[in-house]
């Protein structure tokens, strides 16, 4: 239970975890962020390029039920891949979810010097290897 | 519909109608596509340490065969155990692997295996067990053992040692007996490595076994310091059938098995030891007189080697001449000499007879089987009052015993076993069991009445051993220091010579895949094409093809053989090369019981292992085909395998080609460098890339009509005079071509280049037309014709590689060039900044391999392994003609072995 032994230890909606903890049995969890078993997905590289949680995820952190908020379709993925330069942000901004304070140009701009500090090329990333093994 | 599309009510065209029926179709695809079924995510509930979802772990371990340890890191993923490597720190592997190593892995999930105890076959449990033996313990208490007897396999676990010797010391009268099926390989060990010119005398040094891995690193290395102009690398064989050593020899002789007495005397003699001269056809002394000569231009540097079944005598005779020529310490060392029982199963047999055994305890060993004297054992467990058994599978001796116990794998249990060159590695499990298991050496403790936990009972073994010692052990670290390699004292040489045989002689060895039928249950080791037949799911009778023209006899034909009273029935198959009278079996075939892989394939060929009398070949008129890939997937062209005659000469460079394309150039581009110098034939590299990339078996039937799943193949070639052929392996994965047919021909663009220069297979666009397969020159492409992997059961999924997609009926797949480990390594230098390096990027095929035959890398680089190869004048690409420009390319062999 880690942080939740010492904080809000007692709340209603953490019943099921401190359930699943004394008897071992798991959480069964709905999965929302789903993707197909044919298509490898890995979340550390694109959070070292500083692709943000929101841009997937959505903002997260104002639903109270967790639901889907972009499609997750090949074609979202690929949108993307094949210019990633407006969804770049730097790293320490990654978990950030409130939209940047910067113009399109701004972030444009920033995003074309991740990229070439990156060494991203999109005629790479669409490639189907990248996802799909 | 919106506006201004084809109202329902208007008159249609037949193009309208198709226009609508395409949207209606299309739309309720993608009403299928928009959302997945619901899944349930189980995270742990307790998270274990360390442990990060998704991300591989690795674990020092070992894989024991017939009693020796090969060294093991095996990879698990969320607690899987999901594959097999070599373990590279350890002199023993140097991070190569064999066919049976890497199978280990699915011996463990095999969903045949033993699940409960049993006794007299029905189920029972172990709290039944529990009380059978707590009566045996308080039985033997009163008598010190008298009459109870322990019955293993070949033993190499010194903690099984010990435990074995504790029982002994509490009931001193209790025997033991070990049962070896096959010949003891000794104490003696070759270092191949030093040994600039080996003569082998019926010594099959680089094939199938447990010290294949050892030998074949060691040759490997011996054969590329050849290349690299350091010291000859020769090797001379006589052998009355092709073996992979043989036809890996630059000077092989088919001789029958009962001319290697004469032969090592002749050599003897030609050294100039006080030996008899014995009489030599023209084309033995000629291969004799070559021998010699390289032995003694080698002096110190030679070895002469003969098969573990040949008489004493003759082991003593190589040595022998090994002492006169200064090779001893050099080219061959003598481990300490390792305490085993003095008894073996014959003499269990008799004793039993003779009604001095009352108990038996047979542990992980099945000599019903696997011994040539089955139905002896069997008789002699009449005699026995009560008998109990553990092992991984209800096999024929299970059956036998008054008791049953499963056993637990040993990839999930703890335990120690000394390697091929004498040092002793732990071995941890990979998992916990998931069944009601229990380990050999638990069972031994319960035996005793002695507590604690397996990883307790290992630690308790080792008390001189520091915490920090055994933290580097469970890191693959030998156990203490390495053992001295001794000068070899010389073997004993009484006992009977070898006699000269009949007009037939009958040889039976272990079969290159299921060895002695303990791997026959193992469908990865099932399907694997044997070396030089190329057959799978069987065995055959081979014989010669002057013996076939003879008796008329064609492949397939069935046969009846039998030696003085023991007979087998089976097919013939023609094997080039083959000595002109002899018959080879192999063993494995025919099991009784064991579940349903092993049962049904071929003929049991234990009977004829130790039989003795008149040999009598007799057709039965009928024909039943053998099941063999060696046509399947044939090229069309010619010049496959290409040769050099020595060392430092080049390929006549190829005339540039026309072509419309441009060279695709890019970085890194990934391409690959086969040397068939180096090649052996082991086929490590098939089952490797079966383990890593999820490749379904198809089973007899299948693979008879040319479905077999491999996606990479071991051509073998013969070249020359059928009696005595050049043999040439060849492995054929994808060629990953430049310009690849296979990319022109699909109409749906399912196949595509990479940047990188991969030729990449997309399964969800294929529709299953297999033009691909059609165009590609090299015929590696594999289809999926049925649901191969629908049906699995639990355990069958649980060994798949989470990192590579499962394929579906009707898409065809082949080699990725292990794709999944070059974008696990790319990730992984991206997030740390930098380029890939060389040798980064090991795919599973390169892993395996004992001589380093297979290198891959970035070929846009030319400092790296795989350019360098390429740059050597030997190298050339398959099926020039086509000009695809395939990345895979191959080395030329060198004929000459000779610096």
């Amino acid at each position: 239970m880690t942080c939740h032994s010492q904080l809000w230890d007692k709340a209603g909606v953490l019943a099921p975890v401190r359930a699943s903890l004394a008897s071992g049995r798991p959480v069964r969890w709905q999965r929302i962020a789903q993707l197909p078993d044919y298509v490898y997905f890995d979340h550390s590289i694109h959070i070292d390029r500083g692709v943000g949680c929101v841009e997937c995820h959505g903002r997260i952190d104002r639903m109270p039920l967790t639901a889907r908020a972009k499609p997750f379709r090949m074609g979202f993925c690929l949108d993307c891949h094949r210019d990633p330069s407006t969804r770049l942000r730097p790293a320490s901004l990654v978990t950030r979810m409130e939209p940047l304070p910067w113009t399109s140009d701004e972030r444009r701009r920033f995003g074309k010097a991740a990229m070439a500090h990156f060494g991203i090329d999109p005629r790479k990333l669409d490639n189907c290897g990248v996802c799909h093994r | 519909m919106t506006d201004g599309t084809t109202s329902i009510g208007a008159p249609l065209g037949r193009r309208d109608l198709l226009k609508l029926l395409g949207g209606a179709i299309a739309l309720a695809g993608l009403d299928g596509c928009e959302r997945l079924p619901d899944e349930d995510a189980l995270p742990y509930a307790e998270m274990p340490e360390g442990e990060t979802t998704g991300i591989a772990r690795y674990y020092a371990t070992i894989v024991e065969h017939d009693g020796i340890a090969q060294p093991a890191i095996g990879k698990t993923i969320d607690g899987r155990p999901i594959k097999l490597e070599g373990n590279p720190a350890h002199p023993a592997s140097r991070g190569a692997s064999d066919a049976f190593t890497q199978a280990a892995l699915l011996g463990l999930y095999d969903p045949e295996r033993s699940k409960q105890p049993a006794r007299n076959a029905f189920p029972s449990g172990w709290h039944e067990w529990d009380g059978a033996i707590a009566d045996l313990r308080q039985r033997n208490d009163k008598t010190a053992g008298s009459g109870f007897a322990l019955l293993t396999g070949p033993v190499g676990s010194p903690a099984l040692l010990r435990q074995i010797q504790g029982i002994m010391d509490r009931w001193p009268a209790t025997r033991w007996y070990e049962h070896r099926p096959l010949p003891d390989m000794g104490r003696n060990r070759l270092a191949l490595e030093q040994a600039h010119a080996v003569v082998a005398f019926d010594h099959d040094l680089l094939g199938p076994g447990p010290l294949q891995i050892f030998h074949a690193t060691g040759w490997g290395a011996r054969r590329r310091a050849f290349q690299a102009g350091d010291g000859s690398a020769l090797l001379f064989v006589a052998e009355p059938s092709p073996t992979v050593t043989g036809v890996t020899a630059q000077d092989r002789l088919p001789a029958r098995e009962d001319r290697m007495g004469p032969l090592l005397a002749a050599l003897a003699a030609r050294i100039g030891m006080p030996v008899p001269v014995p009489t030599l056809s023209t084309p033995e002394a000629g291969w004799i007189e070559r021998a010699a000569g390289a032995l003694m231009a080698e002096p110190g540097r030679g070895l002469v080697t003969v098969g573990p079944h040949h008489p004493p005598q003759f082991a003593a005779l190589a040595f022998a001449i090994d002492r006169h020529l200064g090779n001893l310490g050099e080219t061959r060392f003598a481990l300490q000499p390792a305490p085993g029982a003095s008894s073996s199963l014959a003499e269990l047999t008799t004793a039993a007879q003779a009604g001095r055994i009352d108990t038996l305890f047979v542990l992980d060993a099945n000599p019903a089987y696997a011994s040539t004297d089955g139905a002896g054992f069997a008789a002699a467990l009449g005699h026995i009052r009560e008998s109990f058994h553990a092992g991984l599978h209800a096999d024929e001796t299970a059956a036998l015993c008054d008791w049953h116990a499963p056993l637990a794998h040993g990839l999930e249990s703890w335990s120690d076993g000394e390697t091929a060159d004498g040092t002793v590695l732990i071995g941890q499990p990979l998992v916990r069991p998931w069944l009601p298991v229990r380990s050999r050496h638990r069972l031994l403790a319960d035996l005793i009445g002695r507590d604690g936990t397996d990883r307790e009972l290992l630690r308790a073994g080792w008390p001189d051993l520091t915490d920090e010692a055994w933290e580097a052990a469970l890191l693959g670290r030998p156990v203490g220091p390495a053992p001295a390699r001794e000068k070899p004292a010389a073997p004993r040489s009484t006992g009977p010579a070898g006699e000269p045989q009949g007009d037939l002689c009958v040889i039976v060895r272990p079969d290159p895949a299921v060895w002695d039928g303990q791997f026959a249950s193992n469908p990865w080791l099932q399907e694997l094409p044997r070396p030089l037949t190329k057959i799978a799911w069987q065995n055959a009778v081979h014989i010669s093809p002057a013996l076939a023209r003879e008796r008329g006899l064609s492949a397939g034909d069935m046969v009846r053989l039998s030696v003085g009273r023991a007979r087998i029935e089976g097919p013939v198959w023609i094997l080039p090369g083959q000595e002109r009278r002899t018959i080879l079996l192999h063993l494995g075939g025919g099991r009784r019981a064991g579940g349903s892989v092993a049962e049904g394939a071929g003929f049991d060929a234990w009977p004829l292992a130790a039989a003795n009398g008149p040999v009598s070949l007799v057709s039965l008129g009928r024909n039943e085909p053998v099941c063999t890939t060696q046509h399947h997937f044939a090229m069309e062209g010619e010049e496959f395998v290409r040769f050099v005659d020595g060392l430092g000469d080049r390929l006549p460079p190829e005339p540039p080609k026309a072509n419309f394309y441009p060279r695709q150039l890019s970085r890194p581009a990934w391409g690959m460098a086969i040397d068939l110098d180096l090649c052996i034939g082991c086929n490590a590299c098939v089952v490797a890339c079966v383990a890593e990339n999820n490749i379904p078996m198809v089973g007899r039937e299948e693979v008879a009509k040319g479905r077999e799943m491999h996606w990479i193949r071991v051509d073998r070639y013969a070249e020359g005079d059928p009696e005595n052929p050049v043999h040439v392996f060849q492995p054929v994965p994808c060629m990953h071509c430049e310009d690849a047919p296979c990319e022109m021909g699909c109409p749906v663009n399912a196949t595509v280049h990479s940047p990188d220069g991969l030729n990449l297979q997309v399964y969800n666009r294929c529709i299953g037309t297999r033009t691909c397969s059609a165009y590609c020159p090299y015929k590696v492409r594999r289809f999926n014709w049925f649901d191969l992997t629908g049906k699995d059961p639990p355990e069958l999924k649980a060994v798949r590689n989470p990192d590579v997609t499962v394929r579906g009926r009707g898409v065809m797949e082949k080699c990725t060039y292990c794709i999944q480990r070059i974008s696990g390594a790319r990730r992984q230098a991206k997030r740390e900044g930098r380029p890939i390096a060389d040798g980064e990027v090991v795919t599973a095929c390169q892993a395996a391999c004992p001589t380093d035959a297979i290198a891959f890398g970035d070929t846009s680089d030319p400092a790296t392994a795989v350019s360098q190869r390429k740059a050597s004048g030997r190298d050339y690409d398959l099926l020039p003609d086509a000009n695809t420009r395939p990345r895979t390319t191959y080395g030329a062999r060198i004929r000459s072995g000779e610096a």
